[in-house]
C-alpha cells in the first residue's frame, strides 16, 4: 500500500499531460496468423461469451461476447433451453439488457470513482483524475480488440471509448482529461515517445480498476488479451501459471482416496509414477492393497500361505535390523518387495529374448561331487580335493580352496563362510571373501559325507503342560556333520573374525585309504 | 588303526571349543541330514531315519521301515 500513493504522484503527472493532443497510436495490425496467435480462435466455453452481470447501483445486465457474432447466436439457441433459462430469469429479477465488454467495464469504471471518494483516500486521486483513463489504456495495449468487440454493441451508452471504427480519433482517447474535456481536439503532435510513457504511467490505474471488475469480466478481459497475445507472451504466462496452479494430488488426497486412484493403474503406469518424486515413491511403495492386487493381477500370487510367510519374514527381519515399522511410509511393503522379485523372476527367466549359455570346464577330469550357487557364486567341491569358486558371469575361476586331503563330498555356506567336509575326516571352514581356511575341525573317524548349517530360528516348543510358545533354535549357528563312521557332530560354526582353529593332526596326511578305494567304489552308485 | 584313530580325535574334540555334541546311534553311514530349529533328521545307509534334539544331543525318534537304503531328506521339515 504504502507505495501506491508514489506511483498516484506519478499518475497525476501524466494527466497534465492530457491535454496535449497526442498522435494516433498506431494500430497494431490485427493478428490474424494462428501460428503466432495461437489462442486467436481458439474455442471458449459460453461462459466466457455469455453471463449475467450486476452493476453497481444493481442494474442488471447479461454479458454478451459479441466478437463471435453469428457464431454466438447460433450457439445460443444449439444450448437451448438451460442457456435461455439463465437469460429469463435475469429478465424477471429486474431490468435487465445486454451489455457489451466496453460498457461493462465503463460501468464499473464509474463505481469505483464513486466508492473511492468515500473510502481510499490514497487512491481517490487516480480515480478523480482518470476516471475514465482505463478504458483508453486498454484501448493502447489491446486495441485491435476492441473494435470487433463493440460491433454489436446497440446499447452503447456515450462511451468514451473508440468508436467501432477501428481506428478512433484522437479526442477518444484522452477523453477524460479534465482541462480539454469535450472540447474541440487540437491537431495532432507528432510526439511519439509520449504515447507510449502514457500508456505506461497508467499502468497502476488500469491495475487497480481491473481489480474493481466482477470476476467473470476479469476473466473476459484477460482471455481477449490473451487471444491476440503472440507466442512468446502466451509461453511465458504458462510458464508462471502452470506451476502456480499445479497441485500434486496424491499428496494431498486422503490415503484411502489415492489408494483408490492407483488401484485403476496397470503396473507400467504405476512403476512410472513411482519415479515421479520422493512423495509418490513413498505413497506408492507402501500401500498394501496396491501390491496385493498387482500380485494378482500379474498372476504372480501364487496363494497358500507364501504371500503372508514372506511378508512375516520380512518385517521379523526389519524388526532385527532396527528399521522403522512396517507401517513407516520410508520401507516399502511387504508386497511390492515380493512383487518386485517374483516380476524380475518372471522377466528374466521366462520373458529373457536373449538367454545366455555358459560353459566352462571344471576340475579337469575329476568328478564334480557337489554344487552351490551363492551371493554370486558358484562354488564347486570335487573327488581330486579342491574346491573351486567361480563367477557366474564369465565363468572364469575367482579362487581355488586348497587344503583338503581327500575329495570333498559335502559343501554347506552363509554368506562368506564356507563349510566343507571330506574323505580326509575333516571339516574345514573357509573365508571366501579371502580364500583363507580359517578352521579344522577333526573328529570324525571317516569321510564326512553330509553336513548343513543351521541358523537360529522361531520354532513353536511344546512344554510338558502342552503349551505351544515361539522359541529361538538354536541360539548360535551350528554346524552339523555326518560321516561314515557311523556317528553325526554339531559344531559351533565360527563367526568371522573368531580365532582360528586347527586340530594338532591338520597338516598330517592321514588319510585312510580303505576310505579312497571305498568311495570309488561308492561313486556309481552316487551318480 | 581304527581304535588309534578314534584316541586320536577324541583327544583332539575336547581341546576344539567349537565341538558341541557327538551324535551316536546309527550302525551304518551317516548319509543325508537336514535341520531346523533344534532338531535334525538323519538318514542312514543302516535303513533307518533318526530324529535328535541337537542342543541336548538325545535321539527323540527312530524311524524304521524302509529296507533299502536311501539318502534323501526333504529340507524342510515341520518343526
Amino acid at each position: 500500500m504504502t507505495r501506491i500513493p508514489s506511483v498516484v504522484t506519478t499518475t497525476t503527472t501524466t494527466t497534465t499531460y492530457a491535454p496535449i493532443p497526442l498522435p494516433v497510436l498506431p494500430t497494431p495490425s490485427t493478428p490474424h496468423d494462428p501460428q503466432k496467435y495461437p489462442l486467436l480462435n481458439a474455442q471458449l466455453p459460453p461462459s466466457f461469451r455469455h453471463f449475467p452481470l450486476v452493476f453497481p447501483n444493481g442494474s442488471r445486465a447479461t454479458f454478451h461476447d459479441t466478437d463471435e457474432g453469428d457464431d454466438l447466436l447460433q450457439e445460443e439457441e444449439f444450448i437451448g433451453g438451460k442457456g435461455w433459462r439463465l437469460v429469463k430469469s435475469d429478465d424477471g429479477a429486474g431490468p435487465s439488457k445486454s451489455v457489451g465488454l466496453i460498457e461493462a467495464v465503463e460501468r464499473f469504471a464509474r463505481k469505483r470513482s464513486y466508492d473511492n471518494d468515500g473510502m481510499m483516500q490514497g487512491i481517490e486521486t487516480i480515480t478523480e483524475s482518470t476516471s475514465h483513463t482505463p478504458p483508453p489504456r486498454k484501448k493502447a495495449k489491446a486495441a485491435p480488440v476492441l473494435p470487433k468487440l463493440s460491433t454489436v454493441n446497440g446499447a452503447a451508452p456515450p462511451s468514451p471509448l473508440p468508436s467501432p471504427h477501428g481506428s478512433p480519433p484522437p479526442p477518444n482517447i484522452w477523453p477524460s482529461a479534465p482541462p480539454s474535456g469535450a472540447s474541440s481536439p487540437q491537431p495532432q503532435l507528432p510526439i511519439q515517445p509520449d504515447a507510449s510513457l502514457a500508456t505506461l504511467m497508467s499502468l497502476p490505474a488500469l491495475v487497480s480498476h481491473f481489480s474493481g471488475l466482477p470476476v467473470q469480466l476479469q476473466s473476459h478481459l484477460l482471455i481477449t488479451l490473451l487471444r491476440h497475445s503472440p507466442l512468446p507472451v502466451l509461453r511465458t504466462v504458462h510458464s508462471v501459471l502452470t506451476p502456480i496452479l499445479a497441485r500434486d494430488f496424491l499428496t494431498l488426497l486422503p490415503p484411502e482416496l489415492v489408494s483408490h486412484v492407483l488401484n485403476f493403474l496397470p503396473f507400467n503406469c504405476i512403476a512410472r509414477a513411482s519415479r515421479v518424486s520422493k512423495s509418490w515413491r513413498a505413497i506408492i511403495d507402501s500401500d498394501p492393497v496396491l501390491w496385493r492386487d498387482l500380485l494378482k493381477s500379474e498372476k504372480l500370487w501364487f496363494g497358500g500361505d507364501s504371500e503372508r510367510a514372506f511378508a512375516e519374514a520380512l518385517i521379523r527381519r526389519r524388526r532385527r535390523a532396527g528399521l522403522p515399522h512396517p507401517n513407516d511410509l520410508s520401507l516399502a511393503n511387504p508386497y511390492k518387495v515380493l512383487f518386485k522379485s517374483r516380476y524380475l523372476t518372471r522377466t528374466r527367466w521366462i520373458n529373457n529374448a536373449e538367454p545366455k549359455h555358459l560353459a566352462f570346464p571344471a576340475h579337469g577330469r575329476s568328478v564334480v561331487t557337489c554344487l552351490l550357487l551363492s551371493k554370486g557364486r558358484i562354488i564347486s567341491a570335487s573327488d581330486d580335493h579342491s574346491i573351486h569358486v567361480y563367477s557366474p558371469v564369465t565363468g572364469l575361476l575367482l579362487r581355488s580352496l586348497s587344503g583338503h586331503e581327500g575329495g570333498v563330498w559335502a559343501l554347506a555356506s552363509t554368506k562368506d563362510t564356507l563349510v566343507s567336509g571330506s574323505t580326509d575326516r575333516t571339516v574345514r571352514i573357509w573365508d571366501l571373501s579371502t580364500g583363507r581356511c580359517t578352521h579344522v575341525f577333526g573328529g570324525h573317524t571317516s569321510t564326512v559325507r553330509c553336513l548343513a548349517i543351521v541358523k537360529p530360528e522361531w520354532v513353536d516348543v511344546e512344554d510338558e503342560h502342552g503349551n505351544v510358545r515361539k522359541e529361538k533354535w538354536p541360539k548360535r549357528p551350528l554346524i552339523v556333520t555326518g560321516s561314515r563312521d557311523h556317528s553325526l557332530r554339531v559344531w559351533d560354526l565360527p563367526r568371522p573374525g573368531e580365532p582360528e582353529y586347527r586340530f594338532d593332526g591338520a597338516d598330517e596326511a592321514d588319510i585312510d585309504p580303505a576310505d579312497v578305494c571305498c568311495f570309488f567304489k561308492l561313486v556309481p552308485e552316487f551318480l | 588303526m581304527t581304535d588309534q584313530g578314534d584316541f586320536f580325535f577324541q583327544e583332539d574334540v575336547d581341546e576344539n571349543p567349537y565341538h558341541k555334541l557327538h551324535l551316536e546311534g546309527h550302525e551304518h553311514a551317516v548319509r543325508a541330514l537336514a535341520a531346523r530349529g533344534r532338531t535334525l533328521v538323519s538318514g542312514s545307509y543302516d535303513s533307518m531315519v533318526r530324529v535328535w534334539d541337537i542342543i541336548t544331543g538325545t535321539c527323540k525318534w527312530v524311524l524304521v521301515g524302509h529296507t533299502q537304503k536311501g539318502w534323501y531328506h526333504n529340507k524342510h521339515l515341520n518343526s
